[in-house]
């Protein structure tokens, strides 16, 4: 390991040497506060160091086989920071609730960090695979971390046993590509690929990429696999269930976009484009017709949420239908531009979710809860219309650019069947997304007036409040801030 | 030695075949682990499937591996979970569905019958593939040994080891909270979220 490669890496290690301290740091002395504090200056320390990173790293760094830093993943890495230092803020108001001290909570959370850091950045199957696994078992830790919760051990065993068959699925699929490339690097399967292509015999390793996506699908929660994401969002506390919708699909979304293109110099060498197309193109409309179509009469705004980030998700595949190297820097900026817009509108709605919860109380929020919110507390209803405006994709907003990104994508590549679905979809989640956009402006009854409704914010949640609608806004009117940033990656 | 002279039963090589016989083997002791009702005896299958997966590993031509499958999982980790059976305290599920005579009759014997006969069929295999020479100079021709594995592990693969640890200390701190038991009774009399 030279010098370079140590740099390309600090982010990751930043990270993991933090964990490994706030261990030291729990044995000298447990307490919430300082666990909180020293997990936040990690995070913003691995923050800074990527920001430095994005900036003097031109060409990828390849760490050993396992690893290739490129500013793609460093771009990713920085929204999951961004996403987790929010998760730690809100859950030290959750967790003050109940009397022990919760030092485990940060530590998985670092491990999440962690797990996603790596996902993001791996090149190989075997680092893909471990920080899948490392991603998975911390979440399954946080997923049913309040144990006083009716719905906390369904949900834990929920996610447990089910990404557990995902990751065994996704082994299997591993294997099958293996025995067909005889490589476990992403990269060198190229030329593997093209003598496995020319003799034509790839049952195995259309089997393999199709065990390996239904392993992703599921961690996604693309439509056949969706089943488990509405419990685990209802059933996990609220601070975890953003790093669920956040910090896991960035990653997952990541590493299958660096997968996939890739693979994309067979897939196109052959006509095998064309089945394994057709596979993706029935994930991406399921998705986005099925999450916006149970999304509709949703009450529960957790459930809600869970089933549109299934039709987020299917919006984001079309990207993959872009198989031609001299698309791949459109479609990395898209996705990174719609994941961007998905993460700050996720986060800004679970920021309003948590603060509007009622103190002491880990109860279900309902659409109804937050009826006539705009009369009696003007910021939070403003944070949660301009984060469900964007990812309604209204213009001005980021998820406006990031549809229009997402369609540009879709046009290029000619697939007219996922264009027809991505405006049906968007149509019918206009449908529940301003619904509730109606509910925050209804009056007020005068008898729930005083029941429950009263919250108050803290100054730091404000000015957080204040930061992600402005950053919302002025993204989403100038969104060019953004792409040049991604551009000069 | 050419491959031509070498005996093929249904176009299988001798390799071959046993390999497949073991991990058949494999699969049905694992149905048997999930099926069975009393929670030892689907141990026994455990140890059973483990011990064939193996054989699968030592046909393979990975010896060091099917050694450590046999001492780390069938070894060590069986060991935990007999433990952790008799810790749990299963006394009424284990009466349950135990054998209810103590007299020597035919669905007795069943229980340690199966097992038993699987790991036989597992030892006269392995015993027939060290005996037969042309399985032994397949199996031979590249060993992956316990120093390759060593090398592959401290050069390219270094960081896969160190993320790893991580997975495991994630495993544990998980465990951990969920096994620690309800509500510490010190922290009570204390401020909300400190210890003293």
């Amino acid at each position: 390991m030279n010098q370079l490669m140590f740099f390309s890496l600090s982010p990751l290690l930043i990270v993991s040497f933090g964990t490994v301290l706030s261990l030291l740091l729990i044995a000298w002395r447990r307490s919430q506060k300082l666990i909180l504090v020293f997990s936040l200056i990690i995070f913003s320390v691995a923050f800074i160091c990527c920001c430095s990173l994005i900036v003097n790293l031109a060409d990828p760094v390849q760490i050993t086989q396992l690893i290739k830093v490129d500013n793609y993943a460093i771009f990713a890495f920085m929204m999951v920071l961004v996403a987790s230092m929010v998760v730690a803020l809100l859950s030290s108001s959750w967790l003050t609730h109940s009397v022990e001290v919760h030092d485990e909570f940060y530590i998985l959370l670092q491990l999440v960090v962690l797990g996603a850091g790596i996902l993001v950045a791996s090149d190989h199957f075997a680092s893909l695979f471990l920080g899948f696994e490392l991603l998975s078992i911390s979440l399954v830790g946080m997923v049913g971390y309040s144990r006083d919760n009716q719905y906390s051990v369904e949900s834990s065993f929920k996610y447990l046993i089910l990404s557990a068959s995902a990751s065994s699925f996704m082994l299997l699929g591993i294997a099958f590509i293996y025995s067909q490339s005889g490589s476990l690097s992403f990269a060198s399967d190229l030329f593997a690929m093209e003598h496995v292509a020319n003799e034509g015999s790839n049952q195995f390793y259309h089997a393999g990429l199709l065990l390996f996506l239904v392993g992703i699908a599921f961690k996604l929660s693309l439509a056949p696999f969706h089943l488990w994401t509405p419990d685990v969002y209802q059933g996990a506390p609220t601070p975890v269930t953003l790093l669920l919708a956040t910090v896991s699909k960035v990653a997952m979304f990541i590493i299958l976009m660096k997968f996939w293109f890739s693979q994309s110099a067979f897939l196109t060498t052959e006509n095998s484009m064309t089945s394994v197309g057709n596979l993706i193109s029935t994930f991406a409309i399921l998705s986005m017709l099925i999450g916006n179509a149970l999304a509709l009469k949703q009450q529960n705004i957790k459930r809600l949420l869970a089933y549109s980030s299934i039709a987020h998700m299917g919006y984001l595949l079309i990207v993959l239908m872009i198989v031609f190297p001299q698309g791949m820097d459109l479609a990395w900026q898209s996705v990174l531009f719609y994941l961007c817009a998905y993460v700050l509108a996720t986060l800004s709605l679970f920021m309003a979710l948590q603060l509007s919860q009622a103190k002491g109380v880990e109860m279900d929020m309902h659409v109804s809860d937050w009826q006539g919110m705009f009369w009696h507390s003007r910021l939070l209803a403003l944070l949660i219309i301009t984060a469900i405006l964007s990812l309604a994709g209204i213009p001005l907003t980021m998820g406006f650019i990031g549809k229009f990104y997402i369609l540009n994508v879709a046009v290029q590549a000619q697939q007219w069947w996922l264009i027809a679905s991505l405006i049906i979809g968007s149509g019918i989640g206009l449908f529940y997304y301003l619904r509730i956009i109606f509910v925050l402006f209804e009056g007020v009854n005068e008898g729930e007036n005083s029941s429950g409704l009263s919250f108050t914010i803290s100054p730091s949640a404000k000015v957080a409040a204040v930061l992600s609608i402005a950053t919302g806004l002025v993204l989403g009117v100038f969104p060019d801030f953004l792409t040049k940033l991604i551009f000069i990656l | 030695m050419n491959d031509n002279t070498m005996v093929t039963i249904m176009g299988f090589s001798p390799l071959q075949l046993m390999f497949y016989f073991a991990a058949l083997l494999a699969i049905v002791a694992s149905l048997k682990v999930v099926t069975g009702k009393n929670t030892v005896h689907a141990l026994l299958y455990l140890v059973v499937s483990l011990l064939a997966v193996a054989v699968c590993f030592y046909l393979m031509g990975a010896p060091f591996a099917a050694g450590l499958e046999v001492i780390v999982y069938a070894g060590a980790i069986l060991v935990l979970f007999v433990f952790a059976i008799m810790m749990f305290g299963l006394s009424q599920d284990e009466t349950i569905n135990a054998p209810q005579t103590q007299v020597f009759t035919l669905s007795n014997i069943s229980l340690w019958f199966g097992p038993s006969i699987i790991a036989m069929l597992l030892l006269a295999q392995l015993v027939f593939s060290i005996e037969n020479s042309a399985i032994q100079e397949k199996l031979t021709a590249n060993i992956i040994d316990a120093k390759q594995v060593g090398i592959l592990l401290y050069g390219p693969y270094l960081l896969a080891v160190e993320i790893a640890s991580f997975l495991l200390l994630a495993g544990l701190i998980a465990g951990y909270h969920f096994a620690k038991p309800e509500g510490v009774s010190i922290d009570k009399q204390d401020e909300p979220g400190r210890h003293v």
